[in-house]
């Protein structure tokens, strides 16, 4: 049996409440009247073609924190139902009502000013509550920028924590420009003695294509960012519950207060603990998933060395007995397609010239550029770590010189065949490389200055000769 | 007499509107919202017309503001009056309409003012 319902999804802004007049009046035309609003769901009711004229009131007097006040609903019903209006439904923001078109009535809203002080009210009760949180985007969003280093090229996941608070606060400016526009244009209007004017339904289309496009890229972004993180599906799963998490507890919060009559106050104090609690859980909550510990902590452990990528392994330097504890770690991102991480180590004491570990990390770039801004981007860092570590050094043995050169020099860009590259330490036990699109950087109980090792390196890296 | 918060309650709503002048003026005598709206609508022979919507937040914004007040409530229909404080902001914004026709009577008559 063919339903009696039609299920409409509909999102209204508090500026644009006047074209779904326009849109009832036209299902109703179809023979569909409109029976509930539930959230952003219009559920209409079919009946025969009707040809009736609809007013939407915005009827704001009760904040989310308060007991439903039904008695204000009822007194406006009844005024309207005096003037000819029957009520068709509402919900917390919204009275609607229609007539039939030949049926005289005064209209609901006869005072432009006041509508429009009723519009501007409800807007900054309701919408422009989330304006605080835009600006806290903002602020994270150039905390993020000034703290930008190297680091965050090497992974899809570090990227989208760079850009997620200027993306979102984009999305908050593409649904706040409207009504701002909205405003500026119906003050005009007022003040040259004119009407109100809403914008016409094409240009709530286009804004309403706009957001949602930006939203879903928004979410395509996050779900890529997400991709390469070795991340079992559980994790996955407690993270979109860690997410979503304040979205669920403020709809708790909000039935809780509809539920049994309590103050204000009350309310907004049980809130505001609520979510600073859920805040804290969440935060908390992702950092620990996200932390290099917890990632590392779902990093495969196998025996095997990366096929495809050439990389170090203890046999390369005559060590015979097989590594106890390997690791690979694999990350990408747009700009770095290949970064991965390999570690070897016999898991014990080291005899006689025999070499106990050896860890390689291989990172591809996308074009010179960026390749050398992450490889300047390490030493940058390295360079203040051994700054820092001597002046420790120079403190605790006072009138010894130590040079900095000791700790990073450079490596002999003809013996590695190589464009650039330090060996990092004093026993030169590190080294980072770079040629071409590709930065190396390697580890391990070996001097890498040494020609043997680096004949070693040479050949085994081979793509160094390509 | 100047009532307290008179002057604020001035200054909150300006000058008054029309609807907000013929409202107050009705509810000199106890009235409720739908024999305000048919009053006004003959008073004025159609001139200005309220509408329920504007009404509504019209009263509920004087009454917050202590110009009328809720004095019964039968049947469903609530009626109010003007509180004290209403009659001051009414009074006043009176005698400012009237200097103002006077002013204007004066002009259009060719009277003349001081330079």
């Amino acid at each position: 049996m063919k339903s009696n319902y039609k299920k409409v999804f509909k999102t209204i802004s508090i500026t644009e409440y006047k074209n779904l007049e326009n849109y009832l009046e036209k299902m109703a035309a179809k023979g569909f009247l409109l029976s509930e609003m539930k959230g952003y769901f219009f559920i209409f009711k079919k009946t025969k073609v009707l040809e009736l004229d609809f007013n939407v009131s915005l009827f704001y007097h009760t904040t989310p924190f308060d007991y439903p006040d039904g008695e204000k609903e009822k007194d406006f019903r009844e005024l309207c139902k005096d003037c000819g209006w029957t009520f068709c439904t509402s919900n917390n923001l919204y009275q609607i009502f229609y007539k039939e078109k030949d049926v005289e009535a005064i209209p609901v809203h006869t005072d432009s000013q006041e509508e429009y002080r009723i519009i501007k009210s409800t807007f900054l009760k309701t919408d422009f509550i989330a304006m605080p949180l835009v600006i806290l985007y903002i602020i994270m969003g150039i905390m993020n920028i000034l703290n930008f280093d190297y680091e965050d090229l090497l992974s899809n996941n570090a990227l989208f924590n760079l850009i997620w608070p200027i993306f979102i606060t984009i999305i908050w400016i593409s649904m706040f420009t409207s009504p701002v526009m909205w405003f500026i244009k119906n003050k005009i209007n007022l003040s040259n003695g004119r009407e109100l004017t809403f914008f016409t339904d094409k240009q709530i289309k286009i804004k309403k294509i706009i957001t949602c496009d930006l939203m879903v890229f928004y979410v395509f972004l996050f779900l890529f960012s997400l991709v390469g993180i070795p991340m079992k599906a559980i994790q996955l799963v407690f993270l979109v519950i860690l997410i979503i998490l304040p979205i669920i507890i403020t709809l708790f919060c909000m039935k809780r207060f509809k539920a049994k009559k309590r103050t204000r106050k009350q309310n907004i104090l049980f809130y505001s603990l609520a979510v600073i609690l859920t805040m804290i859980i969440s935060i908390q909550g992702v950092f620990l998933m996200m932390s290099p510990s917890a990632i590392s902590s779902s990093i495969r452990f196998n025996d095997n060395a990366p096929g495809e990528i050439k990389v170090l392994q203890l046999s390369d330097f005559g060590t015979l007995a097989a590594p106890k504890r390997t690791r690979v770690y694999e990350q990408r991102s747009i700009f770095t397609p290949v970064n991965i991480e390999y570690y070897e180590s016999l898991g014990r004491k080291t005899k006689d010239n025999e070499i106990g570990t050896v860890s390689t990390t291989y990172i591809e770039c996308i074009n010179g550029n960026i390749a050398n801004y992450i490889f300047e981007g390490y030493m940058k860092k390295e360079r203040e770590r051994v700054t820092t570590y001597l002046t420790e050094l120079r403190g605790y043995n006072k009138g010894i010189f130590f040079d900095e050169e000791n700790y990073i020099s450079d490596v002999s860009t003809e013996a590695w065949n190589i464009d650039k590259g330090y060996y990092l330490l004093e026993n030169k036990n590190k080294i980072i490389i770079m040629k071409d699109l590709m930065i190396y950087i390697l580890e391990g109980d070996v001097d890498f200055s040494k020609s043997e090792i680096t004949r070693i390196c040479n050949e085994k890296l081979e793509n160094l000769n390509d | 007499m100047i009532y307290g918060g008179v002057l604020l309650a001035r200054k909150q709503l300006q000058n008054l509107t029309e609807p907000m002048y013929y409202i107050l003026m009705n509810l000199l005598e106890p009235m409720h919202g739908y024999a305000i709206m048919q009053n006004i609508d003959k008073q004025t022979n159609g001139r200005v017309k309220v509408g329920p919507g504007t009404l509504y937040t019209l009263i509920s914004r004087f009454e917050k503001e202590d110009i009328v007040i809720k004095i019964s409530s039968e049947e469903g229909k609530k009626t109010y009056r003007l509180t004290n404080k209403g009659r001051t902001i009414l009074k006043e914004e009176f005698i400012r309409l009237n200097n103002l026709v006077k002013d204007g009577q004066r002009m259009m008559e060719g009277g003349e003012y001081e330079k």
